[in-house]
């Protein structure tokens, strides 16, 4: 048998048995166990950042801990189904979000607007007006990257976990 | 008599050798035969002599241990084996540890340890509690569910 008839006939042999897997389970929250720490914890934890992460990160704890339950919860099923998509995908949202915030304040308004408006779109309408030649003109090349991006990961099928 | 008996030589100290040379034979004859004389009648110089004989007798009594012929070498050997700085470790056989020790440099020939460019534990989790925080922030700020 060659091993390329090997090869198809093992994918064969598991593709029923990978079709069944359940999905992964979402990893246990980091940051809900953290949030159950003692502040002393807390601070002893992140005192391994450097300065400037430091307070960065206890900004961002200090909103979830004021944020209202309901919000909160919803935020971390979010989270959760973010978790189950694949690492690559993962790293192309962390990627576009990265680039966004770099942006001048007018600027990232205004690409905030279009991914709503591309969010309410349908696939196809979605990569129509990407293609446009007004697109083009509204948003820089590194805009572009970004909306991209953005545009990808709601046409992914792993996103769907993401719709609430 | 009494003028051949010399003056008794418990009293007088330049005489006491006398008697103690005449104890351990060493005293010339002449003098001994004059001290002989002076001891039959003398019965505190004959007290002494007898205490005195019982010491020599027993002196010839005692028979000295035989030294073996390897005493010095062993007497040697304990004086190094005293001054030596671990004698536990003498006293170890390395015989059984040759072949572990041999596993190991196979080891450590065949799976030299890396170094260690982990993070520390401390570090690695504040990491992950920034990364999680990150996520949060974006799935805040990025409207990535469809409508």
């Amino acid at each position: 048998m060659s091993s390329a008839a090997l090869t198809l006939a093992l994918a064969l042999a598991t593709a029923p048995y990978l079709a069944a897997q359940p999905r992964p389970r979402p990893q246990p929250s980091r940051i809900e166990k953290f949030r159950q720490l003692s502040p002393l914890q807390r601070k002893k934890t992140l005192d391994a950042l450097p300065p400037d992460r430091r307070k960065q990160a206890e900004q961002r704890l200090r909103e979830l801990d004021t944020m209202p339950s309901a919000q909160r919860e919803a935020l971390q099923r979010r989270y959760d189904a973010f978790q189950n998509l694949p690492e690559r995908q993962q790293d192309q949202a962390r990627r576009a979000y990265r680039e966004f915030n770099a942006l001048p304040s007018d600027r990232r308004d205004a690409v905030h607007a279009e991914m709503d408006t591309l969010r309410a779109l349908p696939e196809d309408d979605r990569a129509a007006r990407i293609r446009s030649p007004e697109h083009r003109k509204r948003f820089s090349a590194r805009e572009r990257s970004i909306l991209d991006d953005f545009a990808a990961l709601l046409a992914s099928p792993s996103n769907s976990d993401l719709r609430f | 008599m009494a003028e051949h008996t010399p003056r008794c030589p418990l009293q007088s100290e330049d005489h006491a050798q006398l008697l103690l040379s005449y104890c351990s034979r060493r005293l010339d004859p002449a003098h001994t035969a004059v001290l002989q004389r002076h001891i039959e009648l003398c019965a505190a110089c004959r007290t002494l002599l007898e205490s005195q004989q019982l010491v020599w007798d027993a002196l010839d009594a005692w028979n000295n241990s035989p030294i073996s012929r390897d005493f010095d070498t062993r007497l040697l050997q304990r004086i190094h084996h005293h001054r030596g700085p671990a004698r536990w470790l003498s006293s170890i056989s390395w015989k059984p540890a040759l072949p572990v020790a041999a596993i190991l440099a196979l080891g450590i020939i065949a799976f030299p340890t890396q170094p260690n460019t982990a993070p520390q534990p401390d570090t690695t989790q504040a990491e992950q509690v920034e990364g999680a925080l990150e996520d949060l922030d974006m799935l805040q700020h990025l409207p990535l569910d469809v409508k």
